[in-house]
């Protein structure tokens, strides 16, 4: 669904991302871990089409990055949810029409759709924060809304970055055990994440692929974890 | 994205950016301002107008011969104009003014008590030219053989610089009116820049959760649109207000700068024409950031 052909990304003449080749498939779990500032968050950003690399091919969906307009760029993000590491409002509108914003740009808005995202919202401990604004919100209530707007128009793959960085253990379960829910009934999941312990915690549950990222070169972990 | 979409929104586009922006502010602004010229130029455009439209009616196919002599010479003189003008092509009808009427013209600039018998006021001829005209030239030559003392004059003399420095300033007020809206499209493309980096963390949330494009620029383009039609309405406001109160007859027999009747209505469009001048180039320039952006 995703694929990173010989992927090449620098900036300022540093190389982040040197040869890199990744593939997300129906039914994959990836995790992404690396040191800080190692490209965790750039593959990530590749792979939601909204980068280009200097060198190598990336394909959405089968179609090569490089040949797909802006409209089609947006219409793959549409069959993504996408979490990025510093999550990201608009901070005038309430939280409840921020979740509702893969909807909104869509089309008109019905009342199916806002009850969904009320149950979302109340499945990930937001139910009362509905009004508020984004930035009255603590970093992991803003996680969590990250996380529910992405799996709201039910994404055909996710793509999630440190989606639990400022959870507590026991809410960062909880939302793991969502994607790995989402990842049986086939949805593949790549997810960024530093907690080895999450890792480990995962590995009962679901065939997970570790993925690590260091000094631009991108390589499968071993049995170890 | 058409106008029809435009007008009926994009369902939550509208609300998507935020409001308060110092950038939409200053657009509103600069239309009122824009919008009041605007005004004024047509007003003063249409005044122009009726200007060389009244010149033309109250002077075409007139003519003045003044017989300066003096003392009796003077009615013989008369005379011989007289029948000069009669026997010249293309002069419909010559009549010599009566001094009571002469001096009924005169008095709104001397006064009553001037004493117009002991002035030595030259004889006036009113000429009425047939459609063709007839040749000045030639007229002035018989003229000075026969009535040396006979000064013709075909208001075309000064007709003619008058006529041509109206039509400049027509064409200038036009010009002027060019530049506004010129104006009005450059500072639309600068909000529609402002606003787009103003708002990039819209954008890249917008962008996040796949809105296209068009849908990005509509949200951007529906505002600054808006408020450039809003500030327009004021400024036409103002710009009317001011001009109603402007004295509806002209001083020395100039036309009014005030519109007259129907002539009112020319500034209606202005509001509507900086609109579309405002969603035109704001949603060319939002399209055009938008795709330099990855
Ligand atoms: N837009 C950019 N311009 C310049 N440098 C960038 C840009 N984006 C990323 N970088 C640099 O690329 C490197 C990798 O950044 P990236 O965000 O991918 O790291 P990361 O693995 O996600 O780190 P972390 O674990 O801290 O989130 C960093 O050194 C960063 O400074
Ligand atoms: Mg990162």
């Amino acid at each position: 669904m995703i694929d990173l052909s010989q992927v090449t990304v620098g900036f300022g003449g540093r190389m982040v991302l040197a040869d890199v080749t990744f593939s997300l498939q129906p039914g994959d779990f990836f995790f992404l871990t690396g040191p800080s500032g190692a490209g965790k968050t750039t593959l990530l950003r590749l792979c939601a089409g909204a980068m280009t690399p200097a060198e190598g091919e990336v394909r959405l969906f089968g179609r090569p990055l490089s040949e797909m307009t802006s409209d089609a760029r947006a219409g793959a993000r549409r069959r993504m949810g996408i979490v990025y590491q510093d999550t990201q409002f608009l901070d005038h509108l309430p939280l409840e029409e921020n979740i509702l914003l893969p909807f909104t740009v869509r089309g008109p808005v019905d009342a199916e759709m806002r009850a969904q995202a009320q149950d979302l919202m109340t499945w990930v401990g937001l139910g009362g924060h509905r009004a508020a604004l984004p930035p009255t919100l603590s970093g992991g209530e803003r996680q969590r809304a990250a996380l529910a707007r992405a799996l709201l128009p039910a994404p055909e793959l996710v793509l999630a970055d440190e989606p639990t960085g400022n959870l507590d253990w026991e809410m960062s379960l909880k939302l793991l055990t969502l994607l790995i829910e989402l990842n049986r009934l086939g949805t593949p999941v790549l997810m960024a994440t530093h907690d080895l312990a999450l890792i480990r915690a995962a590995k009962p549950m679901v065939n997970a692929r570790v993925l690590r990222l260091k000094d631009g070169k991108l390589t499968q972990a071993g049995a170890a974890l | 994205m058409s106008l029809a979409d435009f007008l009926r929104g994009a369902p939550g586009a509208g609300r998507v950016v935020p409001s308060a922006g110092l950038t939409t502010r200053l657009v509103a602004f600069g239309t009122a301002a824009m919008a009041f010229l605007a005004v004024f130029a047509i007003a003063l455009a249409v005044m122009l107008i009726r200007l060389g439209d009244s010149w033309q009616v109250d002077l075409a196919g007139t003519a003045t011969l003044r017989i300066t002599s003096a003392g009796e010479a003077r009615e013989a003189d008369t005379e011989t104009a007289m029948e000069v003008l009669r026997t010249t092509p293309g002069i419909e009808t010559a009549r010599v003014v009566p001094p009571l009427e002469q001096q009924a013209l005169l008095e709104p600039w001397f006064g009553k008590d001037m004493p117009f018998d002991t002035l030595p006021l030259p004889r006036l001829i009113e000429i009425e030219t047939t459609p063709e005209g007839f040749d000045a030239r030639a007229l002035g030559l018989r003229l000075a053989g026969e009535v040396p003392a006979a000064r013709l004059d075909d208001h075309d003399r000064w007709r003619a610089p008058l006529a041509r420095a109206q039509a400049r300033m027509t064409g200038l007020t036009l010009a002027a009116l060019a530049l506004i809206a010129g104006t009005l499209a450059a500072v639309k493309a600068l909000a529609a820049r402002a606003a787009l980096a103003e708002n990039a963390q819209v954008i890249d949330v917008l962008r996040l959760v796949g809105a296209r494009d068009t849908w990005i620029a509509r949200a951007f383009v529906r505002r600054i649109t808006l408020q450039a039609a809003a500030g327009a309405v004021l400024g036409v406001a103002a710009a009317a207000a001011l001009l109603a109160l402007i004295p509806g007859t002209g001083a020395a027999g100039l036309p009014a700068l005030r519109p007259q009747g129907l002539a009112w209505a020319m500034v209606l469009p202005v509001p509507v024409l900086a609109a579309a001048v405002a969603w035109f180039t704001t949603r060319r320039s939002a399209l055009r950031l938008l795709k330099g952006r990855p």
